[in-house]
Order: C-alpha cells, then sequence, then structure tokens
C-alpha cells in the first residue's frame, strides 16, 4: 500500500512528534514543524498522536493511492481535490484506489498535515519516523518527497471516526508570545522595549532550523560573547548584525548567539505556521503565566 | 579513574523557557569546570530519566529539555535539592582515541590561509596540529560535532568570512581558538586544513561513539595512498 507522488509540492516530509533523547549528541529532535496539527489530523482519524504524517509546505502537489484507505488533513487550509472535487479539512476522507489528491497553494499559513489511517510506514530510525534533513536521515530517505517515490502506508481496518471531537486551537500568526531569554538581560531596557512593541516580518531565508525575522535591529550591551550552550526550542537568538532568529524544530543543538527572548510552548505551532512576509508582534508573558498557557494548550489534546 | 569528593559549589538554576530549564557553572571554560559538567550531567540523565526529554551539556552549563508534563519550577526545586547534597565526583580518564588525517592539498582546502595568517609553514602547522591530545568538551551543533578545546594557541587562525554551504564529511579544521572535525557533511565556517577517512559519526553506533563528551583525541598524520586504505572505515 502506497501512496505515489507524481508532482511534488514545495516542501513535502514524512514527519512525527520527533526524535527526542539525542541533543547531546548534537542531534535535534525535528518532528512536525506544528505539532497540535499534525495531532488533531491523526487524531480525527483515530489513530496515534505520533503516528507518522506528511508535512506538506507553502503548497502541495499531486499524490496517487493504490489501495482504499482514508485521510484527514488539518493545519492551514491548502485547496485539495479528487477529481476536481474539493475535499474538506479536519474531516475524515475516504480516497479509493486509483484516486490522485491535489494540493495547491496554502490560503492561510505554512503548513497543512496529510495524515493517513494508521500512519505512514517508513523505517524508524531511533525510535522515530521524522526527517532529519541536515544529516539527510530517516523519514523517506532523509529527504523531501521527489517525483514517483513510493510511501508505504500501513493498513487500514473498518473504524468508526471520532467526529465530535474539537480543538480550540489559536492559530492568529499576529501576535506570538514570549517569556524574557537567557541572555534577556544582556539587552538595555530600549532594546528590550524595541523587541516586545515593534514589528517582525518573516524573511524568505527562513526554514525548518530557524526562522529570520526582519524588525528592529537589536544590541546586546557588551562586546564580549557569550560561551557556546544548549539552545532551547523557541529561543529567539540575536546575531551579531542585530538580526533576529526563532530557533526552530531542526535547529542546531548548541549555539554562541544571545536570546533573548523564548517562544511560549503553547504558541510553538504559530511559528510553524509563519510564512515569509507575514508580519507579527511578540507579547511578553511571565514563565508562570506561560506554564498555565502550557497546561491549557496541552489538555485541548485530552478528549 | 580519577576520584574526588567535595562539596562543590551549587550551579545557578534558571528556566530557560517554559520548557527548560539551564544550569549553569562557574563562568569560563576549563576542564575542572568541564568535569564537573560531565558528572553532574551523567547523574541528572540516570536520576530524572523519566522527568528529561533531552539534554545539552557545554562548556559550563546544561541544558534541560523537559519531558511532556513536566513543570518547570517543580522540577527546578528538585535539582536545587540535588545540589544541596555532597557529591563525589568520579572522572573517568579515558584512553586517547587517535584518529588519522591526510593534511594533503587535495583536502586541506584552507591551509595556505592558515599559513598565511600564522606564518607558519605547512609542516609546522601538521606539526604543531599532531602533537598535543585534545579533549572533547561536548557534542553539539549537528550529529556528532565535537568542541574540542586544547588547541596550540599559535595556530588560531579566524573564521571564513562566510562559510561553506557543503563541508566535506571528515574534515579537520580551525576556527579562530578552537579546532573540530565534521563528522557528517554540513555547512561550515572554519578553515579546512585536511581530512580523516573514517567514519566518525554512524547513527547504528549512537550509543557509544567515539567521539564523545570526555574523549581524549590525538591526530597523526597519514598519506593520501593510506587515506584511501582507510576510507570509510568505522571506527
Amino acid at each position: 500500500m502506497n501512496l505515489t507522488v507524481i508532482k511534488p509540492g514545495f516542501q513535502d516530509l514524512v514527519q512525527d512528534l520527533g526524535r527526542d533523547g539525542y541533543t547531546h549528541l548534537g542531534i535535534s529532535p525535528t518532528g512536525a514543524a506544528d505539532k497540535a496539527s499534525m495531532k488533531i489530523a491523526n487524531l480525527l482519524l483515530g489513530n496515534n498522536v505520533n503516528d507518522p504524517v506528511i508535512e506538506i509546505t507553502l503548497f502541495g502537489g499531486s499524490y496517487s493511492f493504490d489501495c482504499k484507505t482514508t485521510v484527514c488533513f488539518a493545519g492551514s487550509h491548502f485547496p485539495a481535490s479528487i477529481k476536481g472535487k474539493e475535499i474538506p479539512f479536519l474531516k475524515p476522507v475516504t480516497v479509493k484506489q486509483g484516486d490522485i489528491l491535489t494540493i495547491s497553494g496554502s490560503t492561510s499559513g505554512a503548513r497543512c498535515y496529510l495524515a493517513i489511517q494508521n500512519g505512514f510506514n517508513v523505517a524508524k530510525l531511533l525510535e522515530s519516523s521524522s526527517t532529519h534533513l541536515m544529516s539527510k536521515s530517516g523519514g523517506y530517505r532523509g529527504r523531501n518527497l521527489e517525483l514517483n517515490d513510493k510511501i508505504p502506508f500501513n493498513k487500514p481496518e473498518k473504524r468508526q471516526f471520532p467526529l465530535d471531537l474539537k480543538f480550540a486551537i489559536n492559530y492568529d500568526r499576529s501576535v506570538i508570545r514570549a517569556t524574557p531569554g537567557l541572555q534577556y538581560n544582556l539587552f538595555d531596557k530600549p532594546y528590550q522595549k524595541l523587541f516586545f512593541g515593534k514589528e517582525f516580518t518573516v524573511s524568505h531565508q527562513s526554514n525548518r532550523m530557524g526562522i529570520r525575522i526582519n524588525g528592529p535591529k537589536l544590541q546586546k550591551n557588551t562586546i564580549q560573547d557569550i560561551i557556546t550552550e544548549g539552545l532551547p526550542l523557541g529561543a529567539v537568538q540575536v546575531t551579531g548584525s542585530g538580526d533576529s532568529i526563532i530557533t526552530f524544530v531542526d535547529h542546531q543543538t548548541t549555539g554562541g548567539y544571545p536570546k533573548i527572548a523564548n517562544v511560549i510552548a503553547a504558541d510553538m505551532h504559530k511559528v510553524g505556521q509563519l510564512r515569509p512576509g507575514d508580519s507579527f508582534t511578540f507579547e511578553h508573558i511571565t514563565m508562570d503565566k506561560a506554564e498555565s498557557l502550557y497546561q491549557e494548550h496541552k489538555a485541548i489534546f485530552k478528549q | 579513574m580519577k576520584y574526588k569528593k567535595e562539596k562543590i559549589q551549587s550551579p545557578s538554576i534558571t528556566p530557560a523557557s517554559d520548557r527548560s530549564i539551564m544550569l549553569r557553572f562557574e563562568d569560563g571554560i576549563s576542564e575542572y569546570i568541564h568535569e564537573h559538567v560531565y558528572y553532574f550531567h551523567s547523574l541528572l540523565v540516570k536520576k530524572f530519566k523519566k522527568k528529561i526529554a533531552n539534554t545539552s551539556p557545554a562548556y559550563n552549563s546544561i541544558l534541560i529539555r523537559l519531558a511532556d508534563g513536566v513543570s518547570v519550577w517543580r522540577m527546578i526545586a528538585k535539582l536545587k535539592q540535588l545540589f544541596e547534597e555532597e557529591h563525589e565526583i568520579y572522572i573517568e580518564q579515558k584512553q586517547t582515541v587517535k584518529i588519522p588525517v591526510c593534511y594533503d592539498k587535495e583536502f586541506a582546502l584552507d591551509i595556505d590561509r592558515v599559513s598565511k595568517h600564522t606564518k607558519l609553514s605547512t609542516d609546522e602547522i601538521i606539526h604543531l596540529h599532531t602533537k598535543r591530545k585534545y579533549l572533547v568538551y561536548f557534542l553539539g551543533f549537528s550529529p556528532g560535532f565535537p568542541y574540542i578545546g586544547g588547541m596550540d594557541q599559535k595556530l588560531e587562525t579566524p573564521r571564513l568570512n562566510s562559510p561553506r554551504i557543503e563541508v566535506m564529511q571528515g574534515s579537520v579544521a580551525i576556527g579562530g581558538k578552537q579546532t573540530g572535525i565534521y563528522p557528517i557533511t554540513s555547512p561550515g565556517g572554519w578553515n579546512i586544513i585536511g581530512r580523516t577517512p573514517l567514519i566518525l559519526f554512524d547513527w547504528n553506533k549512537i550509543s557509544n561513539p567515539i567521539l564523545q563528551m570526555g574523549a581524549r583525541i590525538q591526530f597523526y598524520a597519514i598519506s593520501h595512498k593510506e587515506f584511501s586504505q582507510h576510507q570509510g572505515t568505522l571506527f
């Protein structure tokens, strides 16, 4: 049972929730860029939340199925159709043998997720099916899907789909909430105010390693470099030239740039939906508030 | 086996994000601090296995990324408690790993640049680079990339003005005060002075990599012919 790529999208990747436990070896966890949407796509099919999905970025391609199964989309809206008939998001959709699914460009954020009943079936690398692009490993051959690739999927069985699930996820990309970062105090008050006040725009040079954002130039109050240390997911690093980068899922595990802020866990899915040209502001959140927001965010998936 | 028993100064323990905690030891880079990082990293991973998703030990710090559902503040309280106790620090002296490097022009793309900057001949560079034993402080950046300390400061050369998009796997390089090896082909901005034919990062041998935190390594020069014979050898 395979999905065959007839026309690849901009960046189609097999992903799951990532590969934890190896950052001390320099291996970033990777996994879906918007884990909330990925979980939703799986849950609506009655899958395990971690079942491998295909992550589609900016625009999709065409894909055929050689066996009847059920799929489900979640995340940003990408018009998708089978035989000219538009298929809905957030609903299980039956595809028949020989059907061709065509996905065009996003009408909202950067990514959508195509889940399939019981998940795609690629060999696991360190217990995960996520693609690790930097080392060209994991997922499907360690790379973006290409023409004629055949991605195996698991056998579907007769199943009642959980149709009454509702997920109250906030996808508003105009405000991203963040706590002060590890080196917040290396930036004087005026720079802190600029950071939490001015608008930032997502650069075209963004990828899964880091989201480069253009906005106010920031300068730390010392010429001394910081000693290289571990990088938390979502850390906003400020480079020597004063530009900001949001540390993202394929990030390098350690780094030497000061971190002015850190996107809160409850908003990381929004970072996965940021696309080049998007403008947004950072909202200052205390650590206590961030923790309670994280608990609320987690509760959304427990139904 | 070195063995010390001492009441160590507790590191500062702060939230790094709402899902991670930073432990910082003394400021600076030294083997003494490294021993603390090494010891406590092993201890934390063992003691809090279920509460920790990931760790990034570095020169003088340990970043802990928490497992799903673990609270930052509750974990900080547990960590503070741990550091109130007295600890015996054991450091295992590891055998030095010898790594062959071919310093031939074919691989040493930037050796002339290093030579120009340091005013040392190629032979002198090779001599100084192979003479010392180095300590792998930690792995970071990319899979298996060692942060190595102890390079002869006569070899110090600034990084390239713009990084290369692709540095070949096995490349041995100098970046500022540090020397390093690229275990996988990746982008990089260091001066490449040679290449090892050995495979230093292997997904199938992840539990015991040859280049690991605390390892001692020493380079030795090999000819182009020897490079070809060794090529692709798993360490």
